[in-house]
């Protein structure tokens, strides 16, 4: 296992570039996400990191020792993709032994390695098996099992889960994620899927057109977007995003009748920003009120749906549709016909640019 | 129900080369509901809907449109129409002319003026006025079901069947498709019968659910009354997020006993349970109803944590005990970590009895002994 480092890393394809100038440190054991929508750059990277792509700008240091001009196959890593390549016609364990076999490693010690997998893994029941009997969760779990066992420095997924069939995706998530942190194997992981992500990152680098929007961890990629495109690709339901408008002691909200004042937490530098901004709001921080009740702003509930112990509610403004989310035992008995905006959940980006803006750059 | 029925699917049967996709499926839909058939893949929700509209023949059973048999009518008689995963779309005409297509058809010989208010209108609604002149193979995946899903509406269908209509999309297009159909919902009050296997995007745009597995409908309810009494270990699996808990336990006098030392309940909190003599017993609970807190905190069952999945305002936790696994929603201030000591205990008057061999609730019966 190593620590993976990224210095000033671009790819070219003649005019085109895939990757642009890209820094990160991965370190030892760490789980790293690549997240963000096709064509944005991660897979790319990650097969530059792997040695199927050359850089053609940049460093790659595996525990501070250039790799750049070696071949994949003398880098030590392992990389599981999108559609599991088994061998059809050996056994389970013959697959998870081949990599040993083919390094002629000593039969006591291909023992106690197959011992190690099968145990982390739980897979002792089907290792006489062939892999066109298994089902799809399993036989990726064969794969992962099969690039862990000559200890790689760095386990490279793409999209490992993305073939596999929706309701056997959520079971091999929660595997993954276990299995990551009991093998210790730094892992560098890409996805489109922001779910997948948020639920198995130690830290989760979103990218766009090359570049990086933003490296955090899942919950401060939540909390705290950088941008527009942040708060939007992150979350479900999704991030609402409100235009306001200046005016006299408030802001107004798309062009509508509602203004929002301090009273309902607005702060003054927002109020006094001199650039166009626009609010950004998660559904959660939405809630339901009577009309006139304390906060409540009379924006009427278009659709408004019970499911277990939450309610889901839509309302209009400015013709977008927007969102809140509401614990039932919080919601008010009666009738809602108005939402009241939870100042801790309030983000301001810049209108134009999409960038977060915070107070002490709003002057 | 109080509104008339639109659909009445009765006793389906249908086997393809022999292997049987539909059982004897029963299914009634109120005019001017969405009801939703959530089920796995195989389930028989495709089956289903094909037979509905004619395009498979069936092998035994009825179907019932504005109580009219129409079974034996070809599709292009029944007045439904149908929204597939893949768009159906043709390649070769524009947007437009694929939503007109319809309406231009020796069935409905629309005159232009009339199609071209119908195609604005209808565009307008799914927003995709702005795509009228464009080829449909320069669009995206969401504007492409968009237009699929208008082509389907504008000859104002009685009935509209969706098949997965939004599984090819990305999250975020399909939230946004979600909103729209439930507005053209409100604003039309179009009766539509839609199948997906995905939990979160059924109850947010149903107004009743019907679990489906194995070519049987299991329960058809709204979401609120099969949380409250859900029919079977089979619908406490595929409904819930995360699903439902079980446990093993045994009745032993007027308590329930957990297994794997997980505690023990009051029987009476199950009443009216009356199942046979010897019936083996599981208790299954929604996981808000179970408490988790640190390693002797709580007098129940003892576990591990075996995984943790953050979703941003909530996590999630998988719990081991005694090699069995539950699933629970978490705050997210609440800090689990991977390999951490807990317990846990069902809280008082929660969980449900089912028949560990048939899967069927055995308690809280209504009169008559009946689920």
């Amino acid at each position: 296992m190593a620590e993976i480092a990224l210095r000033n890393l671009s790819v070219e394809f003649g005019a085109f570039r895939a990757v642009d100038d890209v820094d990160l440190t991965v370190a030892d054991g760490e789980f790293v996400v690549y997240l963000g929508p096709s064509g944005c750059g991660k897979t790319t990277t990650l097969r530059c990191i792997a040695g199927l792509e050359h850089a053609t700008g940049g460093d790659i240091l595996f525990d501070g020792r250039r790799v750049n001009g070696l071949s994949a196959s003398e880098r030590n890593i392992a990389m599981v993709f999108q559609f599991v390549s088994l061998y059809p016609h050996l056994t389970v364990k013959n697959n998870i032994l081949f990599p040993l076999q083919a390094r002629g490693v000593a039969r006591a010690e291909m023992a106690r390695k197959l011992d190690w997998v099968v145990g982390v893994f739980g897979i002792g029941d089907i290792l006489g098996r062939y892999p066109a009997s298994l089902p799809p969760g399993a036989r990726q779990k064969v794969a992962l099992a099969r690039a862990v066992i000559r200890d790689p420095a760095v386990l490279l997924l793409d999209e490992p889960l993305s073939a596999i069939d929706e309701q056997f995706r959520e079971e091999m998530r929660w595997e993954l994620g276990h299995l990551q942190r009991e093998l210790g194997v730094t892992t560098i992981y890409v996805t489109h899927d922001q779910r997948e992500a948020m639920s198995l990152a130690d830290r989760i680098v979103l990218m766009r057109d090359g570049r990086i929007v933003q490296v955090a961890d899942p919950d401060g990629l939540f909390i705290d977007p950088v941008d527009v495109f942040a708060g939007h690709f992150i979350g479900s339901p999704s991030m609402n995003f409100i235009e306001l408008a200046p005016v006299a002691g408030g802001l107004r909200l798309a062009d509508g009748p509602v203004v929002l004042t301090p009273a309902d937490g607005v702060p003054a530098w927002a109020i006094e920003s001199r650039r166009p901004l626009k609010l950004g709001i998660r559904p959660s921080f939405v809630h339901l009120a009577e009309a006139d009740g304390p906060g409540a702003h009379a924006i009427p509930i278009e659709d408004l749906f019970a499911v277990g112990r939450e309610r889901f509610f839509t309302f209009r403004l400015g013709g977008a549709i927007h969102q809140g989310v509401e614990a039932i035992g919080r919601a008010p008995a009666g009738a809602a016909r108005g939402v009241r905006f939870d100042p801790k959940g309030f983000l301001f980006f810049d209108a134009e640019s999409g960038r977060r803006v915070k107070p002490e750059a709003a002057a | 129900m109080t509104a008339p029925i639109k659909l009445s699917l009765q006793g389906l049967e249908k086997s393809y080369r022999g292997a049987p996709a539909l059982r004897g499926l029963d299914l009634e839909v109120a005019d001017g509901e969405i009801f939703v058939l959530l089920g796995p893949t195989g389930a028989g929700k495709s089956s289903t809907l094909l037979a509905t509209a004619g395009l498979v023949d069936i092998d035994a059973g009825r179907v019932l449109k504005d109580g009219v048999d129409v079974t034996d009518l070809p599709p292009g008689e029944r007045d439904i129409a149908i929204v597939f995963e893949g768009f159906n779309l043709l390649p070769v005409l524009n947007v437009y002319d694929n939503i007109a297509f319809s309406l231009r058809s020796p069935r409905y010989r629309e005159a232009e003026t009339e199609i071209r208010a119908r195609v604005g209108r209808t565009a307008e609604l799914l927003r995709i006025s702005h795509l009228l002149d464009r080829d449909v193979e320069t669009l995206s995946g969401g504007e492409k079901q968009r237009v699929a899903i208008a082509r389907a509406l504008v000859r104002r269908p009685s009935l509209l069947l969706l098949d997965e209509p939004l599984s090819a999309l990305d999250l975020k297009l399909r939230e946004g498709l979600r909103a729209e159909l439930r507005d053209i919902h409100r604003k039309h009050r179009t009766t539509m019968l839609y199948a997906t296997h995905d939990y979160h995007g059924a109850i947010a745009i149903a107004d009743r659910i019907g679990i489906i597995d194995a070519g049987v409908m299991h329960q058809a309810a709204d979401i609120q009354t099969i949380l409250e009494r859900p029919a079977s270990m089979l619908v406490g699996r595929l409904v819930g997020s995360p699903a439902m808990a079980f446990f093993e336990a045994a009745v032993e006098g007027e308590e329930v006993r957990i297994g794997h030392g997980g505690g023990r309940l009051l029987l009476a909190g199950f009443r009216p349970f009356d199942p046979p003599a010897g019936t083996e017993v599981t208790l299954g609970v929604w996981p808000e109803d179970i408490l988790l807190g640190p390693a002797g905190s709580l007098a129940g069952g003892d576990g591990v944590i075996y995984a943790v999945d953050n979703r941003g305002f909530e996590r999630a936790v998988q719990v081991e005990f005694g090699g069995q696994f539950f699933r629970k929603v978490v705050p997210s201030d609440v800090r689990f970590r991977q390999g951490d000591a807990v317990s846990f205990a069902v809280a008082p008057g929660a969980g449900y009895l089912f028949d560990a061999a048939s899967g069927a609730r055995v308690s809280h019966l209504a009169r008559g002994g009946r689920p």
